[in-house]
């Protein structure tokens, strides 16, 4: 191995698998002072909840569930990033997904399984992608920065998913706004039901399958299509990909349009997988924001982001099961140490640039 | 030019045995480098050649790793830029350390501002500027925003900077890489100036003719290696190139006679406006042949550019047409016109002609890649791709360690060398070059001129935009002058000389407009 290559293994260890690993360790300190201080044993505390996670396949399964959609929302950052584009409207893109899919699966209650399923998720995919390709379009045509339209467009999203729910779908005796329930033919098969491992019944389903299979396909898509060739040229230096007679304007409403896409099929967990099968927008609220986290923590590589989705699955479903044992601490604690890994996260990954930039310097 | 006798004083500055190393290179390898005072020394080399190193290593930039540094003979330590300055050395660096927003006052004093009681006092630094400027014999406008600024001003401000800081001796990295022929022609005279008043110069380039016209002494850098220190006047070029290179180098390019063939292109009545609504392109016409080289001389900026950019479809004329061989390519798509076969290298290498976080191959392929050997409907036939990188990165003789490496770790002259290699690859009819050989060294610059030579002989034909006027000279068969988007002078390239293409670049003559576009279409060729 030459000494270049080296140092490319030395920056994609350090960057890639050193710097996330110090800040999730960072954050678990730091979580565990604010634990003891509440007077709870911090080793107790994580240790329970690392049972409650990994003591059986049920505790594996909850994480995996409360993992998929923080995928998806994630996978929308970082499809975006590659393009040198920053989606922060993952939130919008996934309620409009989300209602666009349950809308099929309540609505075209006649299909079989898989069929009204696949649409369902078309339709998710196709919502997502509608909220991301205005964004890409106004910064095509009008060159407004899409960090800015996109934030706006979350607001819009939330107000207008709330509004339809409430005006057209939502039956006054519910009590709580919510769509009607999707058909059969639209559910997402329990884990249990494929692999043999996986308890009977659990509410981890096939959408985290499909996560696994999206992250794959991303990285064909990227690295061996055409398209992809085009889309990460537009991102790395848009001047050149002019020169090469690639449509940037096109490419760049193509790439939201895909991000955002990713991004409308967050809530398919929920809706299509075992549970109440309709659309309750409070219960996703923030799984698009936290996808931004989970997108950086991940380093925008579609296997890291798997891998950072579980990490906060198994603090959000440890959160919940913890509690019964330890009620003094509150479940916001794991939300704080969501922030903590970001911010020290970044601090990290700062101080590993220096430190490479120096040792380049030294020699 | 003064040449002093100062050469027999002490050295002002003794670099020993300086050794420098990064990962895999030794970039200083037992360098030894004095300078004396009161001279301008070029340091010349090619890239990576070790010259900024060692300057770096001077100005405390870089440790090094071994070797010992006097100045005034007395060894010591110059461990970072501060310590530096204080011994009154300052460097210009190639790429400019200014805040755009703030003037060119504020530029200047930034960390060094005069105060009274604690208030920024600007009036004194305005008269402390003026006064410096003046010294070394330019006008400046302390109160100006420096990004409302040319190029060639910012560099005054960076060597303002410098005097500023009280420096003694300058060091100016490649000062001339960025400028217009004028703005040279203005840096040499506050060179001398500076030389008058005492100051010490170390300038790094890799223009021998800027060698010849300004220093005293030149110290040729190769592979790491002190080459050897001349007098100027006591070398030639040919020597600096040889010494530079290592082996025989061609100066001039072996131009042979070419057969011209039947017209490849014909561009008639090109304007291009821009937002404002001015000509940037004005009522140009030309046509060229096979086997010819077409030279476009001119100064940066009096529109080359965009007539490049729209005939290779980046950008758009607002009238005017282009055939290629009877198909109508105006305005044409950059696909439609590379399959047509044009080629196209690009004056701005790193920010149109190539994508530094691409690899090799990917690079290879930029431009191509929806070419049916390098993609199918939807995928990249990527060994395809990675076969013929390979076998172009060999016969171009591409230093880089593979073709998956990312193309921002070659040297510029290996980055200028794969798209040279990459155009050529295609084998296009015609190939459009602006300034194919800026900022590469001596050996590439040959190379590349071969290449293009190679490919008029075979009956191709070139579009070269160069504000090299000897390589616009050497290289064409016939020169337009472009002067504010007009081509106001035609010339045949054995009949004019660099005095001449010069005055009519600077706009003080023009030749008869009828008459231009007459010879700039060739009507006197046997199709007419």
């Amino acid at each position: 191995m030459n000494s270049e290559s080296r140092r490319d293994l030395l920056f994609n260890v350090l960057m890639n698998g050193v710097a996330p690993l110090v800040a999730i360790l960072i954050a678990f300190a730091i979580g565990g002072i604010v634990i003891t201080s509440l007077g709870t044993n911090p080793f107790a505390f994580f240790s329970r909840m690392l049972s409650l996670n990994f003591g059986s396949m049920r505790g594996i399964s909850q994480m995996i569930y409360r993992a998929t959609p923080y995928f998806f929302t994630a996978m929308a950052l970082s499809f975006a990033f590659k393009a040198g584009l920053f989606n922060i409207g993952a939130e919008g893109q996934m309620f409009v997904g989300g209602l666009a899919l349950a809308w099929v699966g309540f609505t075209f209650t006649w299909l079989p399984f898989p069929i009204l399923f696949i649409l369902c998720l078309v339709a998710g995919f196709l919502g997502g992608a509608l909220w991301g390709a205005i964004p890409g379009y106004l910064k095509v045509k009008r060159g407004a920065h899409e960090v800015i339209t996109t934030i706006m467009m979350n607001f819009i999203a939330i107000a207008l998913v709330q509004y339809i729910v409430q005006n057209h779908f939502m039956n006054p005796d519910w009590g709580i706004p919510h769509t009607p329930t999707v058909a059969e033919g639209a559910y997402a098969p329990s884990l249990g039901k494929i692999i043999p491992w996986f308890p009977a019944g659990t509410r981890a389903n096939i959408m985290f399958l499909v996560a696994i299979i999206l992250a794959g396909l991303t990285l064909v898509l990227l690295q061996r299509t055409k398209l992809g060739y085009e889309i990460r040229a537009t991102g790395l230096n848009p001047n050149s990909a002019e020169y090469a007679g690639i449509n940037i304007s096109s490419r760049t409403v193509m790439t939201m349009a895909i991000s955002g896409g990713f991004a409308g099929m967050a809530t398919a967990n929920f809706i299509l997988g075992p549970g109440s099968h309709y659309f309750l927008k409070s219960e996703y609220g923030g799984i698009g924001f936290s996808g931004i986290a989970v997108g950086l923590l991940g380093r925008n590589n579609p296997l890291g982001i798997i891998l950072a989705a579980i990490l906060f699955g198994f603090l959000e479903n440890g959160a919940l099961g913890v509690q019964l044992y330890f009620p003094n601490v509150p479940r916001q604690i794991v939300e704080i140490m969501q922030a903590i890994i970001l911010i020290v996260l970044v601090i990290v990954l700062e101080i590993a640039r220096k430190f490479l930039k120096r040792l380049q310097k030294r020699g | 030019m003064a040449r002093d006798n100062q050469i027999d004083t002490d050295p002002l500055i003794r670099m020993e045995g300086i050794n420098k190393r990064f990962p895999g290179v030794l970039a200083n390898d037992s360098v030894d480098f004095s300078v004396q005072e009161g001279e301008i020394h070029a340091l010349v080399g090619e890239n990576g050649a070790g010259k900024t190193t060692l300057m770096k290593v001077l100005y405390g930039i870089y440790s090094k790793d071994e070797g010992q540094i006097y100045f005034d003979d007395k060894p010591l330590e110059i461990k970072d830029p501060k310590a530096a300055n204080e011994l009154g050395i300052g460097m210009v660096h190639q790429h400019f350390m200014l805040v755009p927003p703030l003037s060119v006052a504020d530029n200047i004093t930034l960390g060094r501002e005069i105060a009274k009681y604690g208030v920024l006092d600007r009036e004194e630094a305005k008269e402390r500027i003026l006064e410096l400027s003046s010294d070394i014999g330019f006008e400046i406008d302390p109160e100006a925003r420096v990004e409302d600024l040319s190029v060639g001003v910012r560099q005054r401000i960076e060597i303002l900077k410098v005097l500023f800081r009280e420096a003694e001796v300058l060091i100016l990295d490649e000062p001339t890489a960025v400028l217009t022929p004028q703005e040279v022609e203005s840096l040499y005279e506050i060179l001398n100036n500076l030389q008058e008043q005492g100051k010490t110069i170390i300038f790094i380039t890799h223009k021998l003719n800027e060698v010849m016209d300004l220093a005293d002494r030149v110290t040729v850098m190769r592979e790491g290696k002190d080459v050897g220190t001349k007098e100027v006047q006591e070398t030639s070029k040919n020597e600096l190139a040889n010494m530079m290179v290592g082996r025989e180098v061609l100066l001039r390019v072996e131009k042979e006679e070419a057969e011209k063939g039947e017209e490849l292109i014909r561009a008639e009545n090109l304007t291009l406006k821009n937002d404002e609504g001015a000509n940037i392109v004005d009522d140009i016409s030309f046509s060229i042949r096979e086997g010819e080289v077409f030279g476009i001389a001119g100064v940066q900026g009096n529109g080359q550019t965009e007539l490049i950019e729209a005939l290779t479809g980046i950008n758009e004329f607002s009238s005017g047409t282009v055939e290629v061989q009877n198909s109508d390519l105006t305005n044409a798509d950059g696909q439609v016109i590379r399959e047509e076969g044009i080629g196209h290298i690009p004056e701005d290498r790193l920010d149109r002609g190539m994508i530094t976080d691409f690899t090799v191959t990917e690079n290879f392929v930029l431009g191509y890649h929806t070419f049916e050997r390098y993609s199918s409907r939807i995928f990249m036939k990527l060994r395809d791709m990675d076969e013929h990188a390979k076998k172009a990165v060999e016969e171009f003789d591409i230093k880089t360690p593979s073709t998956k490496t990312l193309a921002e770790s070659l040297s510029g002259g290996n980055q200028q060398k794969l798209i040279v290699a990459r155009e050529l690859s295609q084998q296009p009819k015609l190939l459009i070059a602006a300034q194919p050989t800026r900022g590469i060294d001596v050996g590439a610059i040959e190379f590349v001129h071969e290449r293009l030579m190679k490919e008029r002989a075979r009956g191709k034909g070139l579009l070269l935009v160069s504000s090299e006027l000897d390589e616009i000279i050497s290289l064409s068969d016939r020169i337009a002058v472009i002067y504010e988007g007009e081509f106001i002078g035609m010339f045949d390239a054995n009949e004019t000389s660099k005095e001449e293409l010069g005055v009519y670049m600077t706009g003080s003559e023009r030749q008869d407009k009828e008459e231009v576009r007459r010879k700039a279409l060739d009507k006197v060729s046997p199709r007419e």
